[in-house]
């Protein structure tokens, strides 16, 4: 009998690993996701707003970089997408360096329809510090003289309709890490009371549910995931390719619960024959 | 003309009241020559060091992916020293891999002046203390080969983090004899527990200074900074009871 | 124990310009002064030349990197084409990024031809969305396997609170598995719930405790310099 370690060793883990998230990625299965509560509460908020204040200003800022592409990208696409699909004027900010340059390929992905660039949405680019992010609440053209087209945003209809950002309704943060959310609850937020929402990756998600809790913020986004309830939520389903990923994320997710436990079963049963000796 | 910004002012007096307590609990810290209870990671962290100049292997550092002006990364630099200290003593060869320009500044600068203080400035080398790259996934890739090639014996990840911090701990777990970690980044504490070997949670890395100096001055500030935490505390005790029986007096407080 | 060494005259100088700066930026978030001078104005721009202060360092990593990976080559240390790779590539995209990308210098081509603009932008594309997010992405989810062996070596039967751990972390991780939900609704009921009450109080407690520490820590800065 082969014993193996995989505590010392965990290559077997990593193969089983491979298999289980291949297998269902190339078979390209869909399955309905259940709709998270704090998912839900995004879609409805944007939904309302569409609503009670068709033409409002909605700010979405790009806070992540390449490497959180598969969890923070698909959010970004489908909220960009629901945004269009509805009477509200969209501008895009970004905090992270990489922010504007993931902002163009969101936009290459969505269906525009008929909406203008300039009119409807318009492209600012990098925020790069505070004074700018507390600065363009008062006055976008000071802090942003040119957009990322390299068009005068005194020249874009949107900036002339909202020249300030704490005219806008909502803000949604795609947050990896800082600085993100918590710029906008403590600058936009708190003194302007900007309804807000973030979309995080899976390992920063818990953070956020103090704020959720205490309604800071209307919902959070959680992960791959996420951009896969929502796309069920606006009915274009694998929009991301999201949808399709879910079944390579639950096979992955119970295969290491399955393993915990056989390890657990194993450790126990080593254990009571020790103690028997 | 001066004004209190309106919505501020409750947090204001919050904040010098918890600032004057401090300074209050220090004192009286100071004068009874208090003591901190022990950080069994830092104990610890000479002993290994002599294990690696045993095995002459080096040790690694890492001050995180945080920039200057997070306190984490300020927190680092000051266990840093300590580490520059014990090494350069010991003939032990020291790398530190930064992530941030300007950190790197005052690592190399740390470093040096050890170097210098301990009277052994040639044996400084530009590998010594070196940049890897301002994306944090291309630093723990940067971080995980050079754990890979240079087969530390110590590993030190101290100051903030994110995703990257479980990959670089893994990674140096397979090669190194001995792990520490210190970060008050909440997401990443669940990944240094379960793979290194000694972890400072929070608080505790704050305190390592102090308790590394020993002087008595900044035991007393350690110790201080528990006045606050316990007004904090009763704050929230007595607010929580209050709100439960309809009264928002504290709410409101802190809202004006 | 360390004695506590008599400060020399710059380390006060510092140490009052460092106290002054910090005492200064935490009055005007509290404080609103507009005569005689615009304290709120004067805070944002000093920011502003920090973050072009700060910019400059770039350059200083640069160069640390440049240093190291000369050395490497010219000594021809082991791997030594790894570090012609690494120069090569961040010279070569830090070129391409400066004539054509969202962050050009003059993306109205006012000076650079817009020849060369336009001939070098499917390059930077093809190296930004085809490389550089496929390598970020890998490293990234290297995570998963990380994650997977460290969850077999961490969730053991050891203590109480380890068997409690393991008990509410294989809960969340099946109840976040989408297809857990065609198994038993029940699932995602007790992963909500673990994740809004339970987690939410560990996360506050531990995130007032830190930010205490910092408020104080930072203050210890604010006051000695060392």
């Amino acid at each position: 009998m082969i014993k193996i370690n995989l505590d010392a060793d965990p290559r077997p883990i990593y193969l089983l690993l491979i298999a289980v998230i291949t297998i269902p990625l190339l078979s390209h299965t869909l399955l309905p996701v259940p709709i998270s509560d704090t998912t839900r509460g995004v879609y409805d908020f944007i939904q309302n707003l569409a609503n009670t204040k068709p033409n409002s200003l909605v700010v979405l800022s790009f806070d992540y970089s390449t490497s959180l592409v598969p969890e923070l990208h698909p959010q970004a696409i489908v909220v960009t997408q629901h945004l269009f699909m509805l009477p509200l004027k969209v501008i895009f900010v970004a905090q992270w360096t990489d922010g504007p340059a993931l902002t163009d390929a969101a936009l290459e992905v969505v269906d525009k329809g008929t909406k203008k660039y300039g009119v409807d949405y318009a492209t600012l680019g990098y925020i790069p510090n505070i004074a700018t992010l507390i600065g363009m609440t008062t006055n976008i053209e000071q802090f942003f003289p040119v957009d990322t087209r390299g068009n005068p945003t005194s020249s874009l209809p949107i900036i002339q309709e909202f020249p300030a950002a704490k005219q806008a309704s909502f803000v949604m943060s795609f947050s990896g890490g800082e600085p993100g959310l918590d710029n906008y609850l403590q600058f936009w937020q708190t003194p302007f009371k900007i309804s807000t929402a973030v979309g995080a990756p899976a390992i920063s998600a818990p953070g956020y549910m103090p704020f959720y809790n205490s309604k800071q913020i209307v919902g959070i986004m959680i992960s791959m995931r996420a951009a896969a309830e929502y796309e069920f939520l606006i009915h274009d389903v694998d929009l991301t390719g999201a949808v399709s990923a879910m079944v390579a994320q639950s096979a992955s997710l119970w295969l290491v619960a399955i393993m915990v436990i056989v390890g657990n079963c194993a450790y126990l049963l080593r254990r009571s024959k020790r103690r028997g000796e | 003309m001066i004004e209190l910004i309106p919505g501020r002012i409750g947090q204001g007096a919050l904040l010098i009241l918890l600032i004057f307590a401090v300074f209050v609990a220090s004192r009286t810290a100071l004068r009874r020559k208090s003591k901190m209870r022990p950080l069994p990671g830092l104990d610890k962290l000479k002993e290994w060091i002599m294990e690696a100049k045993k095995l002459d292997r080096c040790v690694f550092f890492s001050p995180g992916t945080g920039g200057v002006g997070s306190t984490d990364t300020l927190a680092a630099l000051a266990l840093l020293r300590y580490v520059a200290r014990l090494c350069i003593t010991n003939d032990v060869r020291l790398i530190v891999a930064n992530e941030d320009q300007n950190v790197l500044q005052i690592t190399e600068e740390t470093v040096k002046d050890e170097y210098a203080k301990a009277g052994k400035s040639e044996k400084y080398t530009v590998d010594s203390v070196r940049f890897i790259s301002s994306s944090i996934y291309a630093y723990a890739a940067g971080v995980m080969g050079l754990l890979e090639r240079e087969r530390p014996a110590v590993n030190i990840f101290v100051g903030t983090f994110s995703a990257e911090s479980l990959e670089i701990a893994e990674a140096g777990r397979s090669e190194a004899l001995y792990q520490f970690a210190g970060t008050s980044s909440i997401d990443q504490l669940p990944f240094f527990l379960a793979t290194c070997d000694l972890t400072l949670l929070a608080g505790e890395l704050y305190s390592a200074q102090s308790y590394l100096t020993g002087n008595l001055k900044e035991i007393a500030w350690t110790i201080g900074q528990d006045a606050g935490k316990t007004i904090a505390i009763l704050l929230i005790l007595i607010g929580t009871i209050l709100v439960t029986f309809g009264n928002q007096i504290i709410v409101d407080f802190l809202k004006l | 124990m360390t004695a506590q060494r008599r400060m020399t005259r710059w380390e006060i100088i510092i140490q009052i310009a460092i106290f002054c700066t910090g005492f200064f930026y935490a009055l005007t978030y509290y404080v609103k002064v507009s005569e005689p001078i615009d304290l709120q104005t004067l805070s944002d721009n000093s920011l502003a030349y920090l973050t072009a202060m700060i910019l400059t360092a770039f350059g200083i990593g640069m160069i640390n990197l440049t240093r190291v990976h000369w050395r490497t080559i010219k000594l021809r240390r082991p791997d030594w084409k790894f570090s012609v790779v690494l120069i090569g590539s961040m010279y070569g995209m830090a070129l391409f990024s400066t004539i054509s990308s969202p962050f050009a210098i003059d993306p109205l081509g006012t000076v650079v031809p817009l020849q060369l603009i336009d001939a070098i932008l499917p390059i930077w594309q093809f190296l930004y969305y085809n490389v550089l997010i496929s390598i970020n992405t890998t490293i990234f989810s290297l995570l998963a396997f990380f994650i997977a062996s460290a969850a077999y070596r961490a969730f053991k039967v050891r203590t109480l609170e380890s068997t409690i751990l393991l008990a509410a972390g294989l809960l969340v991780i099946i109840g976040e598995a989408p297809i857990s939900n065609l198994i038993w609704s029940g699932f995602s009921t007790i992963q909500n719930w673990i994740m809004l009450v339970p987690n939410t109080a560990g996360q506050r407690g531990i995130l007032i405790g830190a930010a205490l520490s910092i408020v104080a820590f930072s203050v210890r800065r604010m006051i000695k310099y060392s």
